[in-house]
């Protein structure tokens, strides 16, 4: 049979497992070893064990259960809670100000945990209701809360590009700093429309009525809140950057300062701990078993020629290499709306990532337009978890799920502006990069 | 028959839910280590032999038995988007048919994971470090963690099957919490 044949079978029966709803460590183990049993019989079965001996034992992928740690950690620890109480005296007085807060915040989060639904469920329970209070748009605060949450996976750390590095052998460290300033501008753009839009209508987020603000000295009190994330954030990116620091020792580093934190803000207890270590090892378990499966596909699909055929196929189009970055995007785009991102990085990366570098773009930026459509994955309806995350929150203070949909309208169209802006200036993503030693 | 299936429910809830549970305080082990590692290697100039190897053999355990404890709590995604227009039998009668992919997927694992970890044991492999673990303790997890897996998938198969005869509801009953199925 053609490997032709052999790989459109191949994906067909993954994407029919993937629909009918099977878990997905199933999907990809299901179809990598039926086509090994067909291809080379039964001994060909034995690397399903020797993936699982080397995925599990990676050095680096230790940074994902320390990440998860240090995120499940930070959210009990009582950080957001005083970093939104600063935001709020800072800038409670200005239009707008309670969900531009809610966005640094978001992006202060982003850059200590590396996950997306620490920074969306805190800022959910602490600032949705707060800025609902305060007359805020629903949809204003509902989009700044769910769209803010994105970051997690762009401002490094980030388990995201953490796996994209795994699966596609690119530098985890340069993915993690590359990932910095495109984080940032898209935080920026994200406050530059709700200030925008907060001037023009200030009915969307009123100011905080004068006799309410607080003084100076109040202000510049709240400013202690800011101690320990720049704390962690330097033991965590700090270290990476300056070179001292693997992603995983990084990782070890900033669990036990968010525990620290946790210590010093007087919140610790076994109880907070052991749940913390209980829901890591959940997700880890999740992750790594999915990991499993993705890699016996991987290696299915490059040893039966798959993957060179596809390369070859693509290449041999001539289409112009732009003209294909984009459609991988669109794809990108549109499997985010019905799945989660860490599906789509193990279906994607390992057919995506050998074209891209073939076609001379530079993979560490690839990955960063990749970790950003991830985020559109977040908050694209229908499925978007931030959007179900929200509507877990928002419903019981009387936001419709229609209303959450929308929120996120506006910001899908941002992150989808602030792609291009790093496609077409790669130095965005890159400068950092090559400014590492 | 009925006792002894409700038994067998039972007992592997609470095998996987104390296994889970047990593994999980590998996490803080990691991070300790880890920060043993940095110190030791950046502050003392004097790295461990042990540490990063070490480290290593636990992620194996925690990964290989986390994977049944997921189950249980239903944090393994899946897509979910054509099952939901379904009524809960027709996904029960979907789910028996393709959940058979995972018990050939465990099945599998567990057979080779277990020939590797026998083949460890007879030649008393160690690893090619100055460290030289054993290699037995950390290969042997995997086939473990696949049992455990397996003794959970069929727990959860039979309430399919339940929920096909109209004698259950969903598959979280009395252990399970809902999910924390979002990830990342």
């Amino acid at each position: 049979m053609s490997t032709a044949i052999l790989t459109v079978l191949f994906f067909a029966m993954l994407m029919v497992l993937l629909a009918s709803g099977l878990p997905l460590v199933f999907c990809f183990g299901g179809t990598a070893i039926v086509f090994i049993i067909w291809q080379w019989g039964l001994p060909g079965l034995f690397t399903v064990a020797t993936t699982a001996l080397g995925e599990w034992t990676s050095f680096i992928l230790i940074a994902v259960p320390l990440f998860l740690l240090m995120a499940n950690i930070l959210e009990r620890s009582g950080v957001a809670e005083e970093l939104y109480e600063m935001m709020y005296r800072l800038m409670g007085g200005i239009k707008g100000g309670l969900a531009i807060g809610t966005i640094v915040i978001c992006a202060i989060f982003a850059a200590m945990a590396g996950v997306s639904a620490v920074a969306t469920v805190t800022m959910g329970l602490i600032a949705l209701p707060s800025m609902l209070k305060r007359g805020y748009d629903p949809e204003m605060a509902a989009g700044s809360v769910s769209a803010g949450g994105t970051l997690g996976i762009l401002i490094p750390p980030s388990v995201i590009m953490i796996i994209y590095g795994v699966l596609t052998g690119a530098s985890v460290g340069k993915l993690f700093i590359a990932g910095l300033l495109p984080g940032i501008l898209l935080a920026i753009l994200f406050i530059i429309y709700i200030a925008v839009r907060c001037h023009l209508n200030p009915k969307l987020g009123p100011a905080v009525p004068k006799d309410e603000r607080y003084t100076l000295k109040e202000k510049i009190v709240s400013l202690k809140a800011g101690i320990a994330p720049i704390f962690l954030v330097f033991l965590v990116l700090g270290l990476i950057y300056i070179g001292v620091c693997t992603p995983t020792e990084a990782a070890g580093i900033g669990a036990f300062g968010s525990l620290v934190v946790l210590i010093i803000n007087k919140r610790f207890s076994w109880e907070v701990v052991n749940e913390a270590l209980i829901k890591t090892c959940r997700l880890s378990g999740m992750v790594f078993w999915i990991l499993l499966g993705a890699k016996c596909f991987t290696h299915v699909y490059s040893a039966m020629g798959a993957s060179e055929m596809v390369y070859t196929f693509f290449n041999g189009l001539e289409i112009n290499r732009w003209v294909m970055l984009i459609f991988m995007q669109l794809i990108l785009l549109i499997m985010g709306m019905f799945m989660d991102p860490g599906g789509i990085i193990m279906i994607c990366t390992p057919v995506f990532v050998p074209l891209i570098v073939s076609m001379g773009f530079d993979p560490i930026w690839f990955g960063v337009l990749f970790t950003i459509n991830m985020e559109l994955g977040y908050i694209t309806p229908p499925f978007g978890f931030n959007l179900f995350y929200m509507k877990a929150l928002a419903e019981p203070m009387g936001i419709k799920m229609s209303t959450i949909y929308r929120s996120a309208i506006p910001f899908v169209i941002l992150e989808i502006i602030g792609l291009i802006i790093i496609m077409l200036f790669p130095q965005i993503a890159l400068f950092l990069v090559e400014q590492m030693k | 028959m009925k006792t002894l299936i409700d038994g067998y429910l039972r007992v592997i809830d609470s095998v996987n839910d104390r296994v889970g549970k047990l593994v999980s305080l590998l996490g803080l082990f990691m991070m300790v280590i880890v920060v043993i590692e940095v110190v030791s290697r950046y502050f003392l100039n004097s790295p461990t032999i042990w540490a990063t190897e070490m480290n290593e053999m636990l992620l194996c355990a925690y990964a290989a038995l986390a994977g049944g404890y997921a189950l249980l709590h239903e944090a393994h995604v899946s897509v979910e988007i054509v099952q939901e227009r379904m009524s809960r039998k027709t996904q029960a009668v979907l789910n028996l048919f393709t959940y058979m992919f995972g018990f050939a997927f465990l099945a599998i694992l567990i057979w080779t994971s277990w020939e590797n970890a026998m083949e460890a044991w007879e030649y008393s492999e160690r690893s090619e470090s100055l460290f030289a673990p054993p290699l037995f303790p950390v290969k042997v997890t995997i086939p473990v963690g696949g049992v455990l897996f397996f003794l959970q998938l069929i727990a959860w198969y039979i309430r399919e099957i339940r929920v096909l005869m109209g004698k259950g509801e969903s598959q979280s009953d009395d252990a399970t919490m809902s999910g924390e199925g979002a990830s990342k």
